[in-house]
């Protein structure tokens, strides 16, 4: 995906569809309210719509929605502040400051996991998933499944071999 | 650790993570445009709908032509194959059309005619060589085009054939319209009995005293051609072969009535002069009087089996 193709309603239901998922539970981490992220994103996304004419990006697409969601982030916060109806610490928006691009990242192969585990078998997944997000070693996977050491290295191969696939399509992950 | 691996690992590290519907989220994005911006362009891949829905119309449209294409293609290769032609090489032979009408064919006779009446404006048939026609009642009006002249009947018994003299029609029962196919106009209507000579554009008056014509039609009324098979024309009585007498008459048009013993024998061409309009009894009476055949009572009151002659049996 270029720079700047978001201007056509096609391009930008592309981007969308990209993106969505990842910032709103990039911006959940920080404000820890699904809804309010979901809202965030939102008007992140109607700003950039509303603003397709004028707006010239010189880094990646991914850069740019990702800076654009921390702003309207921020200025949630700042407003949240100031009817000091919401207990936001000044952390929190340290956190913001602080959190970079690859955090970003994260969210987005981990919306492109999520997806892509949809299509792959259950027993893959649920190795998959014991593996690399709940932490457990092929053998503690073997024992808890009650499978061999070399079905668990299989299906967690057939996994990463599929997301490897879903990954690479994506218009600008490693930008 | 390559950046991929390095991405995993903090993706594993994300402790909470909703799964979003997506089109979901997209309409109600389109939704808030829509009340946000009214004036703007709405985010919608609409754009492109158009264009899709155009040529989705290009492609219905396309199919149905196609389909009619076919359609027509189809019926049309159904009409054709509708009809069929049969010639009659060896011995007379009947055939039954669809709407119950029987054709006998004398030998040689050619015949072109539709398997099935359905969708035709009429039951059109071409004859070439002699065949006598027992013609059903229908709506439809049943047409045999013989050589230079039409002849047209909704439900009739009337003969067709040709020889050196022309064409010669006799009309058995119900009423027969004879019409030159070069002139539509020019036509004569027969009555029962009638029979009539066409030749050269002319028809002619045979036994019949009276033919209904029409003005700009001169009749030879005192010349009258002498046809070869039936030299007696002022008499109902024609000349027949035996062979088709037996095989087509009695054993084919009259076969609920009449069972033919397998041991009669008989010259197939052998000519015999015979009023076919007498009821079937004495017709059959006419042929053992010529010492041809002997009658039995068959099953049922009015029916025959024809044996050979008393002297054969004997």
């Amino acid at each position: 995906m270029s720079q700047n193709s978001f201007r056509t309603p096609q391009d930008f239901e592309k981007l969308f569809k990209a993106y969505f998922e990842p910032l709103v539970n990039f911006i959940n981490k920080y404000l820890n309210d699904h809804e309010v992220s979901r809202d965030v994103v939102q008007s992140t996304f109607l700003k950039l719509w509303k603003n397709r004419g004028e707006i010239e990006i010189k880094t990646s697409i991914k850069s740019y929605l990702y800076q654009m969601a921390k702003n309207t982030m921020l200025e949630h916060i700042k407003k949240q502040k100031l009817k000091q109806t919401e207990s936001l610490d000044d952390s929190v928006v340290e956190k913001v400051m602080d959190s970079n691009i690859e955090e970003f990242d994260a969210f987005i192969v981990r919306s492109i996991i999520e997806n892509s585990l949809k299509s792959v078998k259950e027993k893959s997944r649920e190795i998959f998933i014991l593996n690399k997000f709940e932490g457990l070693s092929y053998d503690e996977i073997a024992d808890f499944l009650k499978i061999s050491k070399r079905m668990v290295d299989y299906n967690v191969g057939v996994v990463l071999k599929h997301l490897r696939t879903s990954l690479k399509n994506h218009p600008d992950l490693f930008n | 650790m390559n950046k991929f691996d390095s991405i995993l690992k903090k993706c594993s590290q994300i402790n909470q993570f909703h799964s979003l519907d997506i089109e979901h989220e997209w309409d109600a994005f389109k939704d808030m445009v829509k009340e946000t911006m009214p004036d703007d362009t709405i985010p919608d891949s609409s754009p492109s709908k158009p264009k899709i829905v155009s040529i989705l119309n290009v492609i219905r449209t396309s199919a149905a032509i196609l389909v009619l294409i076919f359609i027509f293609l189809f019926s049309f290769k159904q009409e054709k194959s509708n009809r069929v032609d049969y010639h009659v090489s060896k011995s007379a032979e009947i055939i039954i059309l669809s709407d119950g009408s029987s054709i006998a064919l004398a030998k040689n006779a050619k015949i072109n005619y539709p398997l099935s009446f359905k969708n035709e404006k009429a039951r059109y048939i071409v004859l070439e060589g002699e065949a006598t026609f027992d013609v059903k009642k229908n709506i439809l009006p049943f047409i045999v085009r013989y050589d230079s002249i039409d002849v047209r009947v909704l439900g009739t018994k009337f003969i067709l054939k040709k020889d050196n003299n022309g064409i010669y029609i006799k009309n058995i029962e119900g009423s027969v319209k004879v019409s030159s196919i070069s002139n539509s106009e020019n036509y004569v209507i027969l009555k029962p009995n009638d029979e009539l000579n066409y030749m050269n554009g002319q028809f002619n008056k045979l036994n019949i005293p009276e033919v209904i014509e029409k003005s700009d039609v001169q009749y030879k009324d005192k010349v009258v051609p002498k046809l070869n098979l039936d030299p007696d024309i002022n008499s109902n009585d024609s000349y027949y072969k035996l062979g088709s007498l037996i095989k087509v008459f009695l054993a084919k048009q009259n076969r609920k009535q009449v069972k033919i013993d397998r041991r009669l024998k008989y010259d197939e061409e052998q000519k015999i002069k015979l009023n076919l309009n007498m009821p079937l009894k004495d017709i059959l009476e006419a042929l053992k009087l010529q010492g041809l055949i002997d009658i039995k009572p068959g099953k049922c009151e009015d029916c025959y089996i024809v044996v050979p002659p008393s002297n054969e049996n004997n």
